[in-house]
């Protein structure tokens, strides 16, 4: 029923560390080093890095230790400024955008994890296939039968627009899904708050037909009902979403049909 | 509910999200776990003031309280709502924490006819006290 006892490689020791002695303004990052091919067990390693030659967020600092200190580190980035979605990790214990992630509000050692509770590919790399086939499964395009219009434009009211603010936003970088202990238990049924946040912003588009269809699609105990408003989604999203807030919306229109 | 696919191994993943569909279940649950807590909130305050006012009373004070059939059906419906909503929220424990599929059926099963069987034992014990 229940395993009580962790796999033995999921203990995660001590590893190397590496200090510069010429800092100026030292800090001690500790970053998770796990490579599924080898052997070897999860360990963390630690790095002291000068704040002085640094830039002001996380991302700059694992990039400056990649660059300078340790070449080996696997991590995920692109756009380094919050609208990629790629470089979500886990930071002193919270998901988050290491790009967006100021060092200076961080207190103590910075600790950077991968995701929680994802399969590592590497180091800071997890494996996001299953949450990326979730976001696919919700059908997230428009959906229309009626005519195009001669303008060929599909009007919207600005008050109907208004509805996708705070929607579409969404960057799909997995902090919020990841966060979630519904989602750690049961990602394989469970759709996740980012799946779920992105099916509420095409169920409320004024222009889309499906509706119902998306509806239909999505109400199952286990697909939508596994969120118990925990809320650790809206906590972790670093775009400052409301993925919790969709859910409940989700289910107001599901009661309103029944 | 609680079936879940044989999955292969070959399978995109994708195929294993969309697995079986949809069961279109959930609502229901969801609206009368909100209805029967909202119920329970008069039970519970019926329940406090009438242990209040029963305090320390002997076994006959009690079982002519019990005679009054307002009391009688209070207690009653306080007994089945509360352990109707307790069931709803077990179950989704059980949903929640227990994957493996033969487990989890066992003990849903186990929880529904358990409530079925502790609701008629507590209605007919109130039933029999009103008849003594």
């Amino acid at each position: 029923m229940a395993e009580f006892r962790l796999p033995a490689n999921s203990i995660v020791k001590k590893g190397e560390a590496y200090s510069d002695p010429n800092a100026k303004y030292p800090r001690k990052m500790v970053i998770y080093r796990y490579d599924p091919e080898t052997t070897d067990n999860p360990r963390l390693d630690s790095y002291e890095i000068d704040l002085d030659h640094c830039g002001p967020m996380v991302l700059d600092a694992i990039l400056m230790v990649k660059n300078e200190m340790d070449s080996t580190i696997a991590i995920r980035r692109s756009c380094r400024e919050g609208i990629c979605g790629s470089c979500a990790v886990n930071i002193n214990g919270k998901n988050t955008l290491a790009c967006t992630q100021s060092i200076a509000d961080i207190k103590g050692d910075i600790e950077v994890y991968p995701l929680p509770h994802q399969n590592v590919i590497k180091d800071l790399v997890t494996d996001l296939q299953n949450f990326y086939a979730q976001y696919a499964s919700i059908e997230p395009w428009m959906k229309v039968d009626s005519a195009l219009p001669a303008d060929r434009e599909y009007s919207q009211s600005i008050e109907d627009r208004s509805k996708l603010d705070g929607l579409y936003e969404c960057v799909l970088c997995a902090c919020c899904s990841t966060s979630c202990p519904s989602y750690w238990w049961n990602s394989d049924r469970f759709l996740g708050p980012a799946a779920l946040l992105n099916a509420y912003r095409w169920i409320v588009d004024s222009r889309d037909e499906a509706t119902g269809e998306r509806l239909d699609a999505i109400e199952d105990a286990f697909k939508v009902y596994r969120c118990h408003t925990i809320m650790n989604c809206t906590d972790a999203c670093p775009k400052g979403l409301n993925p919790a807030k969709a859910i409940a919306g989700i289910k107001a229109l599901m009661v309103k049909r029944r | 509910m609680v079936i879940r696919m044989a999955l292969g191994a070959m399978q995109t993943t994708l195929a294993k999200v969309k697995g079986l569909g949809s069961a279109h279940n959930g609502t229901e649950h969801f609206w009368w776990q909100r209805v029967s807590a909202l119920a329970l909130i008069p039970l519970v305050l019926w329940l406090c003031f009438s242990l209040a006012s029963l305090g320390s009373s002997d076994y006959n004070s009690v079982k002519n309280w019990f005679d009054s059939i307002f009391n009688a059906i209070t207690a009653s419906l306080f007994v089945v709502v509360s352990l109707y909503h307790g069931q709803l929220g077990m179950q989704m424990v059980i949903e929640d924490y227990i994957s493996q599929t033969s487990h989890r059926l066992i003990l849903l099963i186990a929880l529904k006819l358990g409530t079925v069987f502790a609701c008629c034992f507590a209605v007919f014990a109130i039933i029999k006290l009103w008849t003594i």
